[in-house]
C-alpha cells in the first residue's frame, strides 16, 4: 500500500512537471525590449493576437542592462523571437547573427516604401535591413520658458556661446544655480551622444565618410564642443549632475535646469503636469549652432528585429509588421498609438499626413521646429560598424577627463584616434 | 526496521556511503563553481570575441601578456588596491570601535547588537541605490545637512569629482561591510578570558595598555580573518560600482572588476574578460595566502 501511494505520488509529481515544460513551451511568441509602457505594449499585443491568432507576450529587461541581458541570452540560445534594437548596437548583433534582414521577407518592401531613405540606412547592415522602426527622431534643445523671462532673456539661443550668456545670466539673476544639463555620464546614450550633439552644431562630425577619424584634428568642431563644455562645467553653468545622473530628464521636469539638448519625445513628458512641475514652461528650439552653421543634430532610431532564436519565421515577422508597420487593418496601428498617447517619434509617411498626429503633438512641441530640426540631422555612418561600441566604451573615461581638466586634449584625442584606426584595420575596413 | 537500515548499512563500503552522501553536493559544485571555473580557463586561453563569430582560436597566453603588459591593466589595478584598501582600514577601524563597545555590559546592549545586523541585512544593489540617493547632487540628504551645517556653500556632485568620488564610494561599500566584521570581532573578543584583564588591572596596567598588551594580540587570529574576508570582498567589488559611479568620472573608479564586466559584457570580449578575471582571482589568492602566513607567524609569536 505505502509503495502504491509513493508511485502515485511520484508520477504525479513527474506528470506536474512535464505539463510545466509543455505550458511554458507553448506561450507563443517572445517579445523583449525595454519596459517602457508595459501595459500598452501588452495590450497592442493582445490586439496582435486577436486579429493574427498567434500567442505573443512581452518579457522587457531593464533599459540600462538591456543589452547586456540580451548578449547574455543571445549566447544561451535566446527564447525570444522578436527584440528592441537600438541603432547604436544595431551593427554588432547584426555581424554576430543573432539578427535577422528583413529584406525580401513578404511585404517588406511596401513597408519600407513608406520610410525615409535616412531611417532606413539607420536600420541596415552591409545592405540588408534589419527590422521596422518602433520610434525614431531627433535630438533638440529643450529650455525652461519662466526662467527665461524670470532672467529677462528674450529668445532662446541661437549659438552655444549665446547660450553660455544666458545661462550667465539665469544664474546671476539667481532663478537656478546650474542652468544647463547635459547627459555627460559613462554609457551607451550619454557622453558620447552629447559630444555628437555640439560636433554636429559646430559643423562637424567624428569621422568622414571613409571611417577615418575627424575629431582630433587641430581645432576640430569636437575639440572646439569639448572645450565649450569645459569651460562652462568649470564655471558653474553645466550641472555637475551631468557627470553622474542616469535620469537628466527628471531634473527639467523638476526645474532645477534651464537648458538641455533631449530627445524629442522627452518633451511630451516635460510637459506633462501628472509627470512634471514644469509643465507648460518647456519649450523646443534650434539645438545652437557655432561657426556661422545654425544648427546640427543627430537622429535616432529604435527598431523591432527578429532573432535568431525564433522558431516560426512566418509568426515573428508577421508580429514585426505589426508593431513596426500595418496591422491586419492595413493602418499603422502602433506607431500612431506610440504618437497619439505617447509623443513617439514615428517614421511612416503617412502619418506625417495624419490630422489626428498633428494635432496631438503640436500640444507639447511646436512641429514646425521640430521637422527644422531634423533637417539639420547629420549622417553617422560610422556608428554603423560593429567596432564602433569597442571604441566608444574605451573612449567615455579619457573624455571626461579632459572635461574635468585631468588629462591633456591632445595626447587623449590622438590615442583615441589611433585606437580607431588600429579597430579599423583589424575589422578589415 | 532498525535491523534493516543496520543490514543495508553493512551491505555498502563506508567509501561507496561516503560518495553516495556526498555526491549532491560535489555535482552542484562542479556544476556551479568547477564547470564555469574551467570555462573561464579555457576562455582566457583562446581569442573569443562573441561579435566575430567563426574567428575562435587557441591563443596560449597572449591574453594573459596583453594584459601585463598594457596601462589598461595596471590603472585599474592601482585604483582596486585604493579602493580595497581604503575600505579596509575603514571597517575595520570603526568595526573594531564598535565591537569594543558592545563587548562591554551597558542597558539596551541586545537591541543595539540587533541593529548593528540592519545595514548587513540590506542587498548590496540596494545599499548602492541608498547612497545614490543621499549623494545626490541636486536633492541629497548628504548635501541638505552640510548645508545646513555650513560645511559647503552649495549643494556639490560628490560622485562627480576626484578624489571624493572614490572617499565616498568607500564609505559607501563599508557601510555594509562593517557589520560582519564587527560581529566576527565581537565574537574573538568573547573568547579572551575575563581574568586575564583582571590580572592586568591588579597590575596596574591601563585602558591602552590593556588594549595594546592584551585585546590586541589575543584578538589577532580574528583580525586576520576579518582582514582576509575583507579583502578578498573590497578587491572583486563590482555592484557599488555599476549602480554609482559606472566606473566614472574619467576612469577614477574603473577597478578590475568594472573593467571584467566592460570587456566581457560590453565589448563581448569573452577571451580578454576571462583572462583579466584569472588575473584577479590569482591576485586575491596570493594576498589571502600573504596575509594569512603573516598573520599566523604572528600569533605564533
Amino acid at each position: 500500500m505505502h509503495r502504491i501511494k509513493s508511485l502515485f505520488l511520484l508520477l504525479t509529481v513527474l506528470s506536474l512537471l512535464v505539463g510545466g515544460v509543455a505550458l511554458a513551451q507553448d506561450d507563443g511568441l517572445k517579445l523583449t525590449g525595454w519596459p517602457y509602457e508595459v501595459d500598452v505594449v501588452t495590450e497592442n499585443l493582445g490586439r496582435f493576437t486577436d486579429q493574427t491568432g498567434h500567442d505573443a507576450v512581452f518579457l522587457p529587461f531593464p533599459s540600462n542592462e538591456y543589452r547586456d541581458k540580451m548578449v547574455a541570452s543571445f549566447v544561451a540560445g535566446t527564447e525570444f523571437d522578436v527584440a528592441y534594437v537600438r541603432d547604436s548596437y544595431l551593427a554588432e548583433w547584426a555581424a554576430a547573427g543573432w539578427i535577422l534582414p528583413i529584406s525580401g521577407l513578404e511585404g517588406a518592401d511596401e513597408l519600407l516604401a513608406d520610410l525615409p531613405q535616412g531611417i532606413i540606412d539607420q536600420m541596415s547592415y552591409e545592405g540588408e535591413v534589419y527590422g521596422l522602426p518602433y520610434y525614431s527622431g531627433t535630438q533638440v534643445l529643450a529650455y525652461n520658458q519662466a526662467h527665461l523671462d524670470g532672467a529677462g532673456v528674450m529668445s532662446p539661443p541661437e549659438t552655444w556661446d549665446e547660450m553660455a550668456e544666458q545661462a550667465q545670466a539665469i544664474k546671476d539673476a539667481g532663478v537656478v544655480e546650474h542652468p544647463i544639463l547635459m547627459e555627460l555620464r559613462s554609457g551607451e546614450n550619454y557622453l558620447l551622444r552629447s559630444l555628437e550633439i555640439i560636433t554636429a552644431a559646430h559643423g562637424g562630425r567624428f569621422f568622414d565618410e571613409n571611417y577615418n577619424p575627424e575629431f582630433h584634428l587641430p581645432d576640430s568642431p569636437f575639440r572646439q564642443g569639448l572645450e565649450w563644455i569645459k569651460t562652462n562645467l568649470e564655471a558653474g553653468l553645466i550641472d555637475p549632475a551631468s557627470l553622474t545622473n542616469a535620469e537628466v530628464d527628471t531634473l527639467m521636469m523638476a526645474g532645477t535646469n534651464s537648458f538641455m539638448a533631449t530627445t524629442d519625445y522627452t518633451l511630451k513628458a516635460m510637459n506633462d503636469p501628472e509627470q512634471s512641475n514644469e509643465a507648460g514652461n518647456i519649450k523646443n528650439a534650434l539645438i545652437p549652432g557655432a561657426n556661422d552653421q545654425r544648427s546640427g543634430t543627430i537622429g535616432y532610431v529604435r527598431l523591432y528585429s527578429i532573432t535568431n532564436g525564433a522558431e516560426d519565421m512566418d509568426a515573428a515577422w508577421q508580429l514585426v509588421q505589426f508593431l513596426g508597420g500595418k496591422d491586419a487593418t492595413g493602418v499603422y496601428y502602433v506607431p500612431k498609438r506610440w504618437a497619439l498617447e505617447f509623443g513617439l517619434g514615428f517614421s511612416p509617411a503617412p502619418l506625417y499626413e495624419d490630422e489626428e498626429v498633428r494635432n496631438s503633438i503640436s500640444g507639447w512641441i511646436d512641429p514646425d521646429l521640430l521637422n527644422e530640426q531634423g533637417n539639420y540631422a547629420i549622417s553617422r555612418a560610422y556608428r554603423f560598424v560593429p567596432f564602433f561600441s569597442d571604441w566608444e566604451i574605451g573612449s567615455w573615461g579619457p573624455l571626461q577627463a579632459i572635461i574635468l581638466g585631468e588629462a591633456d586634449p591632445d595626447d587623449v584625442l590622438n590615442e583615441l584616434a589611433e585606437e580607431w584606426i588600429e579597430l579599423k584595420e583589424d575589422w578589415g575596413y | 526496521m532498525q535491523s534493516k537500515i543496520a543490514e543495508t548499512r553493512k551491505e555498502l563500503p563506508q567509501g561507496m556511503l561516503a560518495i553516495f552522501f556526498s555526491a549532491p553536493a560535489v555535482l552542484i559544485i562542479a556544476a556551479t563553481i568547477l564547470v564555469p571555473f574551467g570555462m573561464a580557463v579555457f576562455l582566457s586561453l583562446h581569442n573569443w570575441n562573441l561579435k566575430r563569430p567563426g574567428r575562435e582560436r587557441f591563443i596560449g597566453l597572449e591574453n594573459y601578456t596583453d594584459w601585463l603588459t598594457d596601462s589598461d591593466f595596471w590603472e585599474p589595478l592601482r585604483t582596486t588596491f585604493t579602493f580595497a584598501i581604503g575600505a579596509v582600514i575603514l571597517i575595520l577601524a570603526i568595526s573594531l570601535l564598535i565591537a569594543l563597545l558592545l563587548n562591554e555590559k551597558f542597558p539596551g546592549r541586545g537591541v543595539v547588537r540587533a541593529m548593528l545586523l540592519v545595514p548587513w541585512a540590506i542587498p548590496s544593489v540596494v545599499n548602492a541605490l541608498l547612497w545614490k540617493w543621499l549623494l545626490d547632487p541636486n536633492y541629497g540628504l548628504i548635501n541638505a545637512v552640510f548645508l545646513e551645517l555650513r560645511l559647503i556653500d552649495s549643494y556639490q556632485a560628490w560622485l562627480g569629482n576626484m578624489p571624493g568620488v572614490m572617499i565616498w564610494l568607500v564609505i559607501a561599500y563599508s557601510w555594509i561591510h562593517i557589520p560582519l566584521a564587527t560581529l566576527l570581532l565581537l565574537s574573538g573578543l568573547q573568547t579572551i578570558p575575563g581574568d586575564i584583564y583582571e590580572s592586568a588591572i591588579v597590575d596596574g596596567a591601563s585602558v591602552w595598555q590593556r588594549f595594546a598588551f592584551i585585546t590586541l594580540p589575543l584578538l589577532r587570529p580574528m583580525l586576520s580573518i576579518v582582514i582576509i574576508f575583507e579583502m578578498i570582498f573590497a578587491l572583486k567589488v563590482f555592484d557599488i560600482i555599476f549602480v554609482l559611479t559606472a566606473g566614472g568620472p574619467a576612469d577614477a573608479t574603473n577597478v578590475l572588476g568594472w573593467t571584467i564586466y566592460t570587456e566581457t559584457f560590453r565589448k563581448l570580449d569573452f577571451g580578454a574578460g576571462s583572462s583579466i578575471a584569472m588575473l584577479l582571482g590569482a591576485i586575491t589568492l596570493a594576498l589571502a595566502i600573504l596575509f594569512y602566513v603573516f598573520l599566523d607567524k604572528g600569533v605564533e609569536q
